[in-house]
């Protein structure tokens, strides 16, 4: 017994060793693979390893509720040694994290017994955890740490409460008292749900804070230098391609922490079982083996990561519908055709007829024969466009974060009828200009670009191309602020079976007069009005963002003629400042975002708590009215007469398309965009 | 970019691409001295004589290419040609100064040593290819902005030369006679003319073949997108081409060489208007008709309806339809095609031999 004891312990201690080398050498390798790739590398010394630290507390202890002012006070021994560790490949350092990550989860495990066990009292003064604020401070006592677990235990039972326990006929005041009553139930509940998370955490605390220092470290050079695990770079690739199997539902959590279906794929297993909809409440799944989970232990994160793992080939899933009945349906898992990334195009037809081109995303599928991709599946459709005699087009890229830049570089080209696009920059600070791979335009009629704040990268290179070219009007708001490639690379080169990857930025672009839109993103032409540009942080926010400059080269371009901005743009300005729906949309949008800044000081009792959800209740739900009651824009949608055969036998595509086509019928800024095309057509 | 656009250089000679710059050796004839200061006159005299083996090897390599000889008989003349230069150069570049002065013998020197580098076709010495690959956005437009840039170097050498001589001569007191203008003189000053029509109906009928492979290359590996945008540039370049055509006249009366290029623009035209984009539209169509096949036999027998049943028994009647057709209009562009090219072939081969006389 004693024999196989010591071996036992002997076999620990040799894994923890093992660990405790493989995170320290993945650190160095992933540091020396930066530091030879990247654009412009920070030199690991004492100012990394300073911000590599607080970066890497935030991200493992974010609510400060691990963590002690003594357990960072431990740590601060190495403050100024990072650097060194990661240049010597000790992993040492990261042992010690998880030593106090794990006697945190155990401590934390206990006060929430404590606490949980009598009614938590609402009357003491606490407010709701802004974790952005720059003051917050660590719990120099197991009082002060305790306080802060009651912060959070009170608002998860706060929001329960109020979910559960509400309707849509609203919260009136009068009804607080017989709302908290159910305080009781929702603590136990909260207990449950908590020891199921720190528990699991405390199982998976070795690699999550391993892989959470590579992740920092990564980081600390860029926003888009990013570490992945091996399950993480299949994933992000795959978002990329057009292929995927999937049981096509997306699953969100409530406000409540229920796990609900936000989305049916059309076409998808779900959505041909005929039993799920969106909105529906998930109760249990099971994934194959018979094994029901219930889930109101999981997250939606959770159960989503597992539905996306590659051996779960069928799972069952019992929902709650809006009207109480219950109900399970088994799906098997298909290949999606990932219809969500495809290109789609209709014909408006209004006082102009006008082409309409979604791109969602620049993917390229690099398993497929050819290389099937974005700029290909562009031309396709505008020649099926151009046979209907369109008279101008909108390419619409809003939400676009980019992808394959050379599919941003083909799709420019097929606008383009030849020249120069944009200019490259890498650490050596060697300079080419990328230009038009072929000769000749696919389109040369009239064309608007339409874009918001989320349209980002490949999309922005797009942008300006077509903008410097004076190829098209771009219209919309200022993009993200991306100007910077990326490529994936093995954090050993040497590996045969890589334990990691890393993607690395190693470019930096610049427009063809030599400025880049890196940061500050691609100004319109045509600024419309957007309601949630608020709600859109752009790459300037974004911690070590790299800076913008220029670059002196000299290109070769001829740009077109474009009609009178300015005064299309005072036409559109009066013309949106007249519409009310724009109106009305910004004023709930602004108040929505007042609502999310209240939330960070919001006192943690009932009567705040729930007056605050119902205003934010109400705001979504006359959002939605707004939404509903909005008549359709004054033009009607078609798919090109060349599709109209194959949509009409196939039932997915269809149904696709016609979800598209509500959606459209009622975008405001669409509508504008007809309009300003009118201005040019007809001045 | 560079590399790519020397092995360019080298197709292009291989498919029997003429520079008609070169051939300015054959009009860059050097003046004789006149006597009145004999010693600075037998100064340039010698410098003339030196240049008079050039002449010979020049016309017959131009002979050569104007009689389609074997490219291995060409490039034996070239060489020939390039020996010459190089026996004339050491020649030249041996001389003393004429009295301090060599202004002369240094700028013949420079000059036959940029005749060699363009027989070389060793462009990147002359031109600043960097600043060609960035002006260029394809090969055919680079290979046109190098010939356009060394043709002016080499001009500009010429005059160059021949302003040194007169400069000499005026310094050293020597009187300049006409240069030579003897029978070969005479044949290499028409052979170059000839050179500069061929060369410019090449050029014409080249902007647009080289379009239309870019073409047929995209169509080849189904590529909508690039053949699309290449179909629409070869229509503009065989429009535009025709119209430049209005401009160039016949040489001597001899039109032969200009309706052959016409004809092949409008083969080309045509080929575009009436022929790719049909193309175009099949290989879209079956695309279309794929994914529709694939949804209707991803639908179990049962489900499928007598408007699905239909409606793909129509789509496969007009695929079988739209596949007919796009044979027999490949079969009629390959033929023409090869006829256009073929009457254009021996229109050039036929015009050389008849005005570059072969001896």
């Amino acid at each position: 017994m004693i024999r196989k004891l010591l071996t036992l312990i002997f076999l620990l201690l040799t894994i923890s060793v093992l660990q405790a080398q493989s995170h320290g050498q993945m650190a160095r390798q992933l540091y020396q693979r930066i530091q030879k790739i990247h654009y412009a590398p920070r030199p690991c010394n004492d100012s990394l390893s300073e911000t590599l630290m607080d970066a890497f507390l935030k991200e493992i202890d974010p609510l400060q509720v691990y963590f002690m002012a003594e357990d960072v006070t431990a740590l601060g021994r190495h403050r100024k040694s990072l650097d060194d560790y990661i240049l010597g490949g000790d992993g040492g350092f990261i042992e010690e994290v998880k030593d106090h990550y794990k006697r945190g989860l155990r401590r934390s495990d206990s006060i929430v017994k404590v606490l949980c066990s009598a009614p938590l009292d609402f009357k003491q003064s606490d407010r709701y955890i802004d974790t952005d604020r720059e003051d917050n401070a660590w719990a120099q006592t197991p009082a002060e740490l305790a306080q802060q677990w009651r912060r959070l235990l009170k608002e998860r039972v706060l929001s329960l409460i109020f979910n559960r326990h509400t309707d849509s006929t609203g919260y009136r005041p009068d009804q607080l008292a017989s709302l908290m009553a159910h305080e009781p139930e929702m603590r136990e509940l909260v207990l449950r749900r908590s020891e199921n998370r720190l528990a699991k955490r405390l199982e998976n605390a070795d690699k999550f804070i391993g892989g959470a220092f590579l992740k920092c470290l990564a980081l600390q050079f860029d926003p888009h230098t990013e570490f992945f695990d091996l399950s993480e770079q299949k994933e992000f690739l795959a978002q990329l391609s057009t292929q995927k199997e999937s049981f096509g539902l997306s699953l969100d959590e409530n406000a409540a922490g229920e796990v609900e279906v936000s989305r049916i794929v059309p076409g998808s297993p779900a959505w041909k079982s005929g039993k799920l909809n969106a909105g529906d409440i998930l109760i249990s799944f099971s994934p194959g083996n018979g094994q029901e989970i219930e889930v109101e232990m999981s997250s939606a994160a959770e159960i989503s990561s597992r539905m996306a793992e590659s051996d779960t080939d069928s799972m069952c899933f019992t929902v709650r519908k809006k009207d109480g009945q219950t109900l399970t349906a088994c799906l098997a898992k298909a290949t999606l055709r990932a219809d969500e990334n495809l290109v789609k195009s209709f014909v408006i037809e209004g006082k102009q007829k006008v082409g309409y081109i979604q791109l969602p995303g620049f993917y390229q599928d690099w398993e497929a024969e050819g290389g099937r991709g974005c700029a290909g599946d562009v031309a396709k459709e505008l020649i099926k466009l151009q046979k209907d005699g369109i008279q101008a087009l909108i390419l619409d890229l809003r939400f676009n974060g980019g992808g394959s830049l050379t599919e941003a570089t083909d799709l420019a080209g097929i606008f383009i009828d030849g020249g120069s696009l944009w200019i490259s920059r890498n650490s050596a600070n060697e300079r080419f200009t990328i230009k038009d791979p072929n000769r000749g335009s696919a389109y040369a009629g009239p064309m608007m670009v339409l874009v918001n704040g989320a349209s980002a990268s490949a999309s922005e290179f797009l942008c300006s191309a077509l903008q410097d070219h004076r190829r098209a009007i771009i219209v919309g708001s200022t993009t993200f602020g991306k100007a910077t490639s990326q490529a994936f690379y093995p954090i050993d080169p040497r590996a045969t079976d890589p334990n990691g990857f890393v993607k690395i930025t190693s470019h930096k672009y610049y427009r063809l007069q030599g400025n880049s839109h890196q940061f500050t993103g691609v100004q319109p032409d045509i600024v419309l009005p957007d309601p949630w540009a608020r709600f859109i942080e752009g790459e300037g926010t974004l911690p070590w963002a790299i800076q913008p400059d220029t670059v002196l080269k000299k290109t070769y371009y001829t740009p077109l003629q474009l009609p009178d901005l300015g005064a299309l743009q005072r036409q559109s300005t009066a013309r949106c400042a007249q519409n009310a729906a724009f109106k009305e949309l910004d004023e709930i949008a602004g108040q929505l975002k007042a609502l999310l800044e209240a939330q960070k000081s919001l006192a943690l009792n009932g009567a705040a708590w729930f007056g605050w959800e119902e205003q934010r209740r109400k705001l979504l739900s006359k959002l939605d009215e707004l939404e509903k009651e909005r008549p359709d824009a004054a033009f009607t949608l078609h798919s090109s007469q060349f599709d109209a055969a194959f949509l009409q036998v196939d039932e997915y595509s269809r149904n696709l398309k016609e979800e598209m086509m509500q959606t459209l019928r009622k975008d405001l800024q669409l509508g504008e965009c007809l309009h300003i095309i009118e201005d040019v057509l007809h001045p | 970019m560079k590399n790519r656009i020397t092995a360019f250089f080298e197709t292009r000679a291989r498919q029997g691409a003429r520079f008609a710059c070169i051939f300015l050796l054959a009009i860059t004839l050097l003046p004789q001295a006149a006597t009145a200061q004999a010693h600075a006159g037998e100064y340039m005299d010698q410098i003339a004589a030196s240049y008079g083996p050039i002449k010979k090897d020049t016309w017959d390599y131009m002979v050569a290419v104007a009689n389609g000889r074997s490219a291995r008989k060409i490039d034996k003349r070239r060489k020939e040609l390039v020996l010459s230069i190089d026996a004339a150069k050491s020649s030249v570049a041996r001389m003393k100064p004429w009295e301090n002065d060599p202004s002369y013998r240094d700028s013949a020197v420079a000059y036959l040593r940029l005749s060699k580098i363009i027989l070389l076709e060793d462009y990147g010495r002359i031109v600043d290819m960097e600043e060609v690959a960035e002006q260029s956005y394809d090969l055919m437009e680079a290979y046109l902005l190098t010939r356009q840039k060394a043709n002016e170097r080499y001009k500009t050498a010429s005059a160059q030369l021949q302003l040194a001589c007169a400069d000499f001569a005026a310094r050293h007191n020597v009187n300049l006679l006409d240069p030579e203008n003897d029978k070969l003189t005479q044949k290499m000053k028409q052979a170059d003319g000839v050179f500069a029509h061929y060369d410019q109906l090449y050029l014409i009928m080249f902007k647009a073949q080289i379009q239309e492979t870019n073409t047929i290359t995209a169509l080849g590996t189904k590529d909508i997108s690039g053949a699309t945008q290449s179909n629409n540039k070869l229509a503009e370049y065989a429009k535009e081409g025709l119209k430049n055509l209005e401009s160039v006249a016949a040489y001597e009366g001899d039109g032969s060489l200009k309706t052959a290029t016409q004809n092949l623009l409008n083969f080309f035209k045509n080929e575009s208007e009436q022929k790719m984009s049909v193309f175009i539209d099949f290989y879209l169509g079956q695309e279309n008709f794929e994914a529709m096949r694939k949804s209707i036999e991803a639908k179990a027998a049962k489900d499928r309806t007598k408007e699905d049943v239909d409606n793909y028994n129509k789509a496969v009647t007009d695929f079988n339809k739209s596949l007919e057709n796009y044979n027999k209009l490949n079969n009629e562009a390959n033929a023409a095609r090869a006829k256009a090219i073929n009457d254009w072939n021996n229109a050039g081969q036929a015009f050389m031999a008849k005005h570059v006389a072969n001896k």
